[in-house]
């Protein structure tokens, strides 16, 4: 393969779908061409088309689905292959890395089996033990520390940034000439992301694959992409060289998609933090709180959370970061009362939660609201959203039919959804509606501390700053304390006045946003500052030279 | 920075312009207008209820009915005729499934006194295939009505709230699971009387086991989501989450299975009744006119096409009626015309070309 060889072209392709009796346009008018060792990155909101286009490529559209115009693959246009020849250019000629690898690979098969297996239908004359060889040789290209470990390991036996490598040694497997890479961190840590992402970049530059990069994220792509194809509703929007599209970007809406990523130190809070809580009770307060998952058959008990001490003082926003598995989701967990503290203390508004008694826990219920993390598994799928949003005020009880219709008038109107949308179903709504119901619900008691769990961690980026601005809103206006959990430093920095880093069950460090962000004192912090992605080519060039030496 | 409030219909504009096309076309309903909209769309399951709606009424007004006694046969002294004991409706046919009338046409094959024909001794076959109809109805809805309403609180109490009481309700389930339901009834049919509702409640306290297992399963998956973790920090009720989160989204599990089950259940009643162990004369169910006509096949076919016809009708009836349920209890469900037929509209939208 010549360094410049065209890969793969698109010509005015679209993709269209079969919904309720007519035809929706999901893509139109797409033209790029990928050339060896380049990356093209696609960026736009889910539902843009994005995906749908390059899974087209591949013939891999749903039933109701059917692609136009041209996809030149060396010459042949594989909008027009047969499923014969389609299934040959599958894993050989065009590969795919998912976005969630867990369900990307198929738990009952080893890893090892799994690479072998593609190996095998491509090259039928391979022996049994080259292909091995050559499994352990790809799993050790992508960098997993025991290749002949994680040859013969599960899926479930790796983590996740893990099983993602191992996705992409199965994808890197057969040589392909163009590797789609359809949202491939999304689902990772911040600091797995980052390292996912150079993994591909030197892949990318020693194998000479062309890329394509699919992605919502502009700050992911920043230092990937050599071109850069921004699309909304099914249209191109704007394309160009990544320093023209980060630099000079002509379009409104590539402009708002760079602002909507949310950068280090531009947070709202700044400055605010200095005020002073003394004399004032903490609405949370947390005192050497320890959370352990009961031993379960053979698996042995295990501490998720450890000496944890944190106080919220009212109106205050505590950012709690960590990746993982570091605990942070469990001690959101042990604040509204869904899992029990092991030891310690942890008191919100002045009542203790820890062996309270059933009456005084809803007292206490009344004090505090959560957000989860997947709006698309926080509503009851059955219930139109107007009644989810009424639950806590029907089982706080106390208020009539009308007063509860009204309130619950008043919370859309808050998250501003229309009131029309109360007898909605969640599946009617998008990703980022849902959401804002779920704080709508949240907040149907006027709670004195917000708990946010994740809360836009699965939304889009610029679905994410817009629910972002709304939460911020309201607190202004409310002035309720938040607990807000996240994995992303950047979010965090949004909103949070205080900031607690959390790694493997401790708290490593604590302070206010400024003191962590300027001046971080803990390796893991300044690891976490350090993988944030920026919309910036130079500057995530910057960054990654500094995470590599 | 106090907050611009939004105008109504700004905001309304700015929420439709976040949904997909397929979002947009929803407008918000009522579950119950959901439900029953979705379901009169299913041709199948429509058609279905009309003809069992239709199956019942022919079944229970052409024969009529008895309600209370025995059921034995008696002779009344007065008319020095043959009578069942207890309280006979009479229907709008003008024979009886247990009196013997002069045969006919040679051979008792149909006709238009008998339309299905007569039996050797010049019984009725209509009234006797209605009776059945009666019979195995109401055996089947017993062990429907029974069997789920067990299963699913027995399968959603151990699958909410596990631990000991899983495990002791599981080893229950297990222990029933174990006894084939033909030989239980068999014997206990014997001994508690071989009449419908006595059959309908014994079959219906051993057949829920496989419904509550399903059911625990669902409960198992659907408890870790994070509504009812939401509904939980809300202060709700075991018994709320149950009944108001879990339940309704594994109405489909439900409904199917109940419907699988009674359809088994009406095989399982001709099985026993066959063998001479469910319904006995001088009451009748299908399973019995098969039975004890299985010697006059060759001579005598209708016999067994009308009980067999009807097993199969009543079947067919509940099976599809259940899958337009569980179709339209599903809010996410959605019509897909077939592949050829998306490829021939595809073609024609862009001009026969592609």
């Amino acid at each position: 393969m010549s360094a410049n060889e065209i890969v793969i072209e698109a010509r005015n392709l679209g993709v269209d779908f079969w919904v309720d009796g007519e035809w929706v346009t999901a893509a139109e008018g797409l033209n790029y061409t990928v050339r060896a060792g380049q990356v093209l990155a696609i960026v736009g909101e889910s539902g843009s088309g994005k995906s749908a286009s390059s899974m087209s490529l591949l013939g891999l559209l749903p039933a109701n689905g059917r692609a136009h115009g041209e996809a030149l693959l060396g010459g042949e246009n594989t909008l027009e292959a047969t499923p014969e020849r389609l299934r040959q250019i599958r894993g050989k000629d065009i590969a795919v890395i998912f976005q969630e690898p867990m369900t990307a690979m198929n738990p009952v098969y080893t890893i090892g089996f799994q690479i072998v297996e593609a190996l095998k239908v491509h090259f039928p004359q391979l022996s049994r033990d080259a292909a091995k060889a050559r499994a352990i040789e790809l799993l050790g290209l992508v960098e997993l520390p025991d290749p002949e470990k994680a040859f013969n390991s599960y899926p479930h036996q790796l983590s996740g940034g893990q099983r993602q490598r191992a996705m992409i040694a199965q994808s890197i497997s057969c040589d392909p000439k163009v590797l789609i890479a359809d949202e491939p961190t999304t689902a990772l840590d911040v600091t797995i992301q980052a390292e996912i992402l150079d993994l591909l970049r030197s892949l990318n530059q020693r194998l000479g694959t062309g890329i394509i990069l699919i992605t919502h994220d502009m700050g992911v792509v920043a230092d990937m992409a050599d071109h850069v194809l921004v699309m909304k509703s099914g249209r191109v929007v704007e394309s160009g060289t990544a320093d023209e599209i980060y630099h000079t970007p002509k379009q409104d809406y590539t402009k708002e998609l760079l602002a909507a990523v949310p950068h280090l130190g531009t947070g709202v809070a700044t400055g605010k933090a200095a005020t002073s809580h003394k004399g004032e009770t903490p609405v949370l307060r947390l005192a050497n709180v320890d959370i352990t998952y009961p031993k379960r058959g053979r698996v042995p008990a295990f501490k998720a959370a450890e000496d944890v001490s944190i106080e919220i003082y009212p109106g205050e926003v505590l950012g709690l970061v960590g990746e993982s598995g570091s605990g942070k989701t469990t001690i959101g967990r042990a604040v509204v009362g869904l899992l029990p503290a092991a030891a310690g203390e942890i008191s919100v508004a002045g009542q203790n939660m820890v062996g309270v008694s059933p009456k005084d826990l809803r007292a206490v219920r009344r004090n505090i609201g959560i957000v989860f993390q997947d709006p698309g598994s926080s509503l009851n799928p059955r219930w139109p959203i107007g009644e989810s949003i009424g639950e806590p005020l029907v089982l706080a009880g106390g208020y009539s039919k009308d007063q509860i219709e009204h309130r619950v008038e008043e919370l859309l109107a808050m998250v501003e959804l229309p009131v029309s949308y109360r007898n909605r179903y969640p599946h009617e709504l998008s990703g980022g509606q849902r959401q804002r119901v779920g704080i709508a619900r949240a907040l149907a008691l006027d709670p004195k501390i917000l708990v946010a769990d994740e809360p836009t961690s699965a939304l889009d980026v610029s679905v994410q700053a817009r629910v972002l601005e709304l939460l911020t809103n309201i607190q202004n206006e409310k002035k309720f304390a938040i607990l807000f959990i996240s994995h992303d430093l950047a979010v965090i920095d949004m909103l949070s006045d205080r900031i607690a880093v959390m790694h493997h069950g401790k708290i490593v460090e604590q302070g206010s946003t400024d003191q962590i962000l300027r001046n971080p004192q803990d390796p893991y912090t300044k690891r976490l500052i350090a993988a944030v992605p920026v919309p910036d080519p130079e500057e995530q060039r910057k960054r990654r030279r500094a995470r590599t030496t | 920075m106090p907050r611009k409030k939004m105008s109504a219909p700004r905001t309304e504009e700015l929420a439709l312009s976040e949904l997909t096309i397929e979002q947009r076309q929803t407008e918000g309903l009522s579950l119950s207008t959901v439900v029953r909209r979705r379901f009169f769309q299913h041709r199948a399951a429509v058609t279905s209820v009309i003809v069992l709606i239709a199956v019942v009424l022919l079944a229970f007004t052409s024969v009529g009915t008895i309600l209370g006694g025995t059921g034995k046969l008696a002779a009344d002294t007065e008319t020095a005729q043959i009578v069942l004991d207890g309280t006979r409706i009479a229907g709008w046919w003008p024979f009886d499934w247990y009196h013997n009338y002069p045969i006919t046409s040679p051979g008792g094959v149909p006709s238009w006194e008998h339309p299905f024909g007569q039996d050797t001794l010049g019984k009725d076959i209509f009234a006797r295939v209605m009776r059945g109809i009666q019979q195995s109805l109401t055996v089947v809805s017993l062990i429907g009505v029974l069997a789920t309403t067990l299963g699913v609180v027995i399968g959603s109490i151990s699958g909410y709230f596990r631990g000991w009481l899983d495990s002791l309700l599981m080893r229950t389930t297990d222990v029933i699971i174990i006894i084939p339901g033909l030989v239980l009834g068999a014997v206990l049919g014997r001994t508690v009387g071989g009449n419908a509702l006595s059959l309908g409640i014994l079959l219906g306290l051993v057949s829920w086991p496989g419904l509550a297992r399903l059911v625990r399963g669902e409960f198992l998956a659907l408890r870790e989501r994070e509504f009812v973790d939401a509904a939980r920090v809300a202060g709700a009720s075991p018994r709320r989450i149950i009944f108001s989160h879990i339940l309704p989204n594994s109405i489909g599990v439900i409904v199917v299975n109940a419907t699988l089950l009674m359809s088994a259940a009406i095989l399982t009643e001709t099985a026993l009744s066959f063998l001479g162990f469910g319904i006995t004369a001088p009451d009748i169910s299908l399973g019995q006119i098969i039975s004890q006509y299985n010697e006059a096949f060759k001579t005598r076919p209708w016999l067994f096409w009308w009980p067999g016809f009807f097993i199969v009708v009543i079947a067919l009836c509940i099976n599809f009626i259940g899958d337009g349920l569980r179709d339209a209890f599903d809010p996410r469900q959605r019509r897909m015309p077939k592949a050829t037929s998306l490829t021939r509209q595809f073609r024609e939208l862009t001009g026969g070309g592609n």
